[in-house]
């Protein structure tokens, strides 16, 4: 009976789907026009040709078509400028090692979390939960100390070993865990089977879409990172690519779209990849 | 002595967790309790003092909270309605709740030029105005960047919440809302006794996550606007940020222990309030 | 993240010889007198490290004292960390001039990467044992307890004689009861009139004994103002870090607008709307040129002719260097110094008026170098032993240095007035004769009378700076009012003053 429904509903989601892709099909679009367009377009210091024409207040503009088509943008990105790729290869450097590692942690901690029991490991977990709620900036200090003693402070591994040990990915995976019925622990434990066995066997195939989305969602933030990589990386040659994009932002502005799609183009992929799970994952951590 | 087999699998993770977070967090806390970063002297409970004497912390600290109690409900409401909204639809659930994800998937440094071109004084969304005939408005500089700062908050997050929502939903049996309709209820009110009921525990949930993302947003916030930006929009974070930046570390490890205070309180409120909510 | 700014400097040095004297000499020998340490030089050893931002200012000069000082103590090793990359030099020869272009590029992500590496390793303990303090906010430092109290060790050292150099300038460095850094050299700014435009009673109190503000100098002038000449050179507003007549009256009111001492910023008082305003009305009335920023009338622009050098103004800023200028014209030689674009220089009836003061009568100077000891220094004798060695007569000549710079070393300052008069700084040097002896005597008459005067120093905060830089531009292109500018500084700097 609701049928008609579907109707009026796709066309206010449509729109409302629309405003929220705006930015993203602004970026797209612009990235393939030519400099002078962009230029020309996000400039808005009067110049003498603007007086003459009797142009008293200059705005930037958005235009979503290009004047003309051109690739220019892209050229000069992977061509002229090396350094790009071997930029995007060291947010790879950062972002894969922290998905990898905190993966198979968070996995191991979690499943100790379900099989051990004691008394006091729900306030152990509210710890966990109370630093996952710290905003960045708190959590800096503590990072930067220890790293500083550890004297890994001008490198990567001040970036990746705080990401590979952070309760986020603990937290997401013991949710999955409680979402899996303890009939099938009981039924494998009953079967002879050792923890390790019962880890592998019964606890991660159920993880799988929680599996995901924890890497989709750690991958997410950690390939848009740009405060610890500025704090902790002092080369420029080797900082990521979310940081170069940051600082372009106020002076190339034609450069910005076609970097920022190429930048995108990794997280975007995977989520249409693996969005069934992202969602699922999401779900699950919903599970209390 | 046997250690239980949980421990095992716990430890590596616990002791990175407690190398790399809780034990730092502890040597750091001792800065909270001198007067200057290198050879200070101890001066006890005096930084806490300061702290909520000092102007610009509680500027952040009004700011801060002003913009969650804004944010984090809009975002839950925005989140629960376009759930339902998505939730009623026969086909194409899949490709409209990727379009709300996208947002998130951005990273930021990209949707920075995009939003300062439009919000700018100078900017498209101004020029927009003009034409029509209305007055030229100051979106990053006056009272109104707050809610710019919601705007962006609400753009980027609404997927995420969008999404647990929409799994809450799926599980109320259809049938309640039959035999609701069938015994004569009105939408409003099988909205508020089937739907709010069985979205509760999701919704602690939501909460949770909103408010770590509103944490978050402050990174957007920061490459459009820079360090000291509106005085409306100017978050703990930008105090903690900046206090890093110059280094005065007894001063930020002192707002940072306060944080944690605050949010530990929080974070029990919350976790009571889920159990109530589950039974 | 800034747009670069890019300023031309160019300088044309070019020395004809209106004489018929085609000699041309090798440089007199620099005389130096290599100042020997109290402490034997046996103690003297190790390393240190020197840090400074701006490589071009730097790198050459503290290299060659580096080296001098290892050949004087052969125990040390003196490393030089400079961070900004070089700028581009063109050199060009024609006939016996020499032209030399230098590009400099105004980085200011740069500066802040710099500073807060040095940040960063002051924290861990470390850091270079002296830093330059060219872009580091000394202040901070000093509250911080990152910096050694430079009088303390000025006191213990019986080799330091502290009436060897400039007493005025060591004591206006004095900050909070401490010197934290000592200044290699100083430089101010005084203002030249036109001799021709005022004349009489209006000139009496000019010498170089005066100190005028901009105010001042308009209220004199004011009798005289015929509508075409301008009174000043400096156009309202330059886009850029505060420059133009503008920076010149921030600079004025600095203090008043923001103490750094107190942590308090004073900009909704109306004291800074009125000084937006004030510049304004200066270029309506034509007192000063109008820059090119927030004007609307493309006519206008067009007709506004650029600044020629037969330009008269009544008062000109110029900086001690112009001194020499000065006193050169009267001498047949002409070394002519030009800035591009603004018509300035010293012409022929130009004359002393007074140095530049701020509005509470206080002159300030600048300096070209200056160094702090870093707290963290695990070498702290020969750090100290380093400064002193570039304090001595024979590094404050030395020819790495800019020309511009007074040395504080009386005795070096003196030294230098010579070379450079002489030619030989230039390493195009002749004899003094009669005629330069006499321009020497005037040269430095002038220079130390009106040095006298300094009895300040204003410390500066780089992030304050950019704020009131980035804001300001929005008056002077039409889109603010100068009430919306004051407001939205002041509640800037007030959070960024009460962090």
């Amino acid at each position: 009976m609701r049928k008609g429904a579907d109707r009026i509903l796709v066309p206010i989601l449509f729109c409302l789907g629309l405003v929220f892709l705006l930015p993203l099909i602004v970026t797209f679009t612009n990235s393939f026009m030519t400099e002078a367009e962009i230029a020309l377009n996000y400039t808005s210091r009067l110049t003498v040709f603007d007086l003459v024409d009797g142009v008293v207040d200059k705005f930037i503009q958005i235009r979503l078509i290009p004047k003309s088509f051109s690739v220019d943008q892209y050229k000069e990105v992977l061509i002229n400028q090396p350094s790009f790729l071997i930029l995007l290869l060291n947010s790879l450097k950062i972002t894969l090692p922290v998905v990898l590692g905190s993966l198979i942690v968070s996995m191991f901690t979690a499943y100790g979390f379900a099989i051990w029991d004691w008394k006091h490991k729900e306030v152990l977990f509210s710890v966990y939960i109370v630093v996952m709620l710290m905003p960045l900036q708190a959590v800096l200090v503590p990072n930067y100390i220890i790293a500083d003693m550890l004297h890994i402070r001008d490198s990567y591994l001040a970036i990746i070993l705080p990401g590979i040990f952070s309760p986020f990915g603990v937290f997401l995976m013991r949710q999955g865990m409680k979402a899996i019925p303890p009939a099938y622990f009981e039924a494998a434990r009953m079967d002879g089977a050792g923890y390790l066995r019962i880890f592998w066997h019964v606890a991660v195939p159920q993880l799988k879409s929680m599996i995901a989305a924890l890497c989709m969602l750690l991958f997410i933030e950690y390939w848009n990172l740009v405060e610890q990589a500025v704090i902790f990386i002092d080369d420029y040659a080797m900082e990521p690519l979310s940081v170069y994009l940051s600082r372009l932002a106020e002076g190339r502005t034609g450069l910005v779209f076609a970097a920022s799609c190429i930048y995108m183009f990794l997280p975007l992929w995977f989520l249409t990849l693996g969005q069934k799970d992202l969602e699922k994952g999401i779900e699950l951590s919903g599970v209390k | 002595m046997r250690i239980p087999v949980g421990v095992m699998f716990i430890l590596p993770g616990l002791f990175g967790f407690i190398l790399f977070f809780i034990w730092p967090f502890c040597i750091s806390l001792g800065y909270a309790f001198i007067d200057k970063p290198i050879n200070g002297s101890f001066t006890g409970l005096l930084n806490f003092i300061e702290l909520f004497r000092n102007k610009s912390y509680l500027r952040g600290l009004s700011n801060t909270i002003r913009f969650i109690a804004i944010s984090v409900p809009l975002n839950m409401g925005l989140s629960l309605g376009v759930a339902m909204l998505i939730n009623k639809m026969k086909k194409h659930k899949e490709f409209f709740s990727l379009i709300f994800l996208v947002p998130l998937v951005i990273p930021s440094g990209s949707m920075v030029s995009f939003w300062s071109s439009l919000l700018a004084y100078d900017g498209a969304l101004n020029g927009f105005l003009q034409t029509v005939g209305v007055e030229k408005i100051k979106w990053l500089d006056s009272n109104l960047a707050l809610f710019v700062m919601v705007l962006i908050f609400i753009w980027k997050n609404l997927g995420y919440n969008m999404v647990l929502y929409l799994a809450g939903l799926s599980n109320i049996p259809k049938d309640y809302y039959e035999s609701a309709w069938v015994d004569g209820a009105k939408p409003r009110q099988s909205f508020r006794y089937i739907t709010l009921l069985h979205i509760a525990p999701t919704s602690v949930l939501v909460l949770i996550m909103s408010m770590i993302n509103s944490f978050k947003v402050f990174k957007e916030i920061y490459l459009i606007t820079g360090s000291y930006p509106h005085e409306s929009i100017y978050t703990l974070q930008h105090f903690m940020n900046n206090m890093f930046a110059s280094l005065n570390y007894p001063q930020l490890t002192t707002a940072t222990t306060v944080l944690v205070v605050i949010i530990a309180l929080f974070a029990q409120t919350l976790l009571r309030l889920e159990r109530k909510a589950s039974e | 993240m800034k747009r670069f700014l890019s300023r031309l400097l160019v300088i044309f040095f070019c020395i004809s010889l209106a004489a018929c004297n085609a000699d041309q000499n090798t440089p007199a020998a620099n005389s130096g007198t290599s100042e020997t340490s109290g402490l034997s030089t046996a103690e003297i050893s190790g390393e240190i490290t020197i840090s400074c931002y701006n490589t071009m200012r730097y790198k050459s000069f503290l290299e060659e004292a580096a080296r001098l000082f290892e050949d004087k103590y052969p125990e040390t090793r003196v490393n030089v960390e400079t961070f900004s990359a070089m700028p581009e030099i063109n050199t060009a020869n024609q006939d016996n001039r020499n032209m030399t272009a230098i590009q400099m590029q105004d980085d200011p992500q740069g500066r802040a990467d710099y500073i807060s590496r040095v940040n960063t390793s002051l924290m861990s303990g470390e850091g270079a044992d002296i830093l330059a303090m060219d872009v580091l906010p000394v202040h901070k430092y000093a509250d911080g307890g990152q910096l050694e109290n430079l009088s303390e060790y000025m006191e213990a050292d019986s080799d330091f004689n502290r009436s060897d150099y400039r007493k005025n300038i060591l004591d206006a460095i004095e900050y909070k009861g401490g010197t934290w850094f000592l200044p290699m050299d100083y430089t101010f700014s005084y203002y030249a009139y036109d001799s021709t435009l005022l004349q009489g009673d209006q000139t009496a109190s000019f010498g170089t004994g005066s100190a005028f503000t901009i105010g001042q100098l308009i209220e004199l002038a004011g009798a005289s103002f015929d509508g075409e000449t301008k009174l000043f050179n400096s156009p309202d507003y330059v886009r850029g870090p505060n420059a133009g007549m503008f920076g010149q009256l921030l600079n004025e009111g600095y203090t008043s607008f923001v103490d750094l001492e107190s942590k308090s910023a004073n900009f909704n008082a109306g004291g800074f709307a009125k000084l937006l305003e004030t510049v304004k009305e200066y270029s309506e009335l034509g007192y000063i040129p109008r820059g090119v920023t927030g004007q609307r009338d493309a006519g206008a622009i067009m007709q506004q002719q650029p600044t020629q050098q037969t330009d008269r103004y009544f008062f000109k800023l110029e900086d001690n260097f112009s001194l020499m200028q000065q006193f050169n014209k009267n001498s047949g030689r002409k070394m002519m110094i030009r800035t591009a674009g603004d018509g300035g220089g010293i012409k022929d009836d130009d004359e002393i008026a007074g140095i530049q003061a701020d509005k509470d009568g206080n002159v300030p100077f600048e300096f070209e170098q200056a160094y702090g000891l870093n707290k963290n220094s695990k070498n702290k004798r020969t750090a100290w032993a380093f400064l002193k060695f570039l304090l001595s007569e024979e590094m404050q000549t030395s020819t790495k240095l800019s020309p511009v710079a007074l040395p504080i070393n009386n005795a070096a300052r003196q030294q230098k007035a010579e070379l450079l008069i002489s030619g030989a700084f230039m390493g195009e040097g002749k004899e003094l004769d009669d005629t330069l002896k006499e321009v020497l005597r005037q040269y430095t008459e002038a220079v130390e009378q009106l040095s006298d005067q300094i009895n300040c120093y204003k410390i500066k905060d780089t992030i304050v700076n950019d704020m009131i830089a980035a804001e300001v531009q929005y008056f002077f292109d039409g889109s603010k009012t100068s009430d919306d500018v004051a407001n939205v500084l002041q509640n800037k700097v007030e959070l960024y003053l009460g962090e």
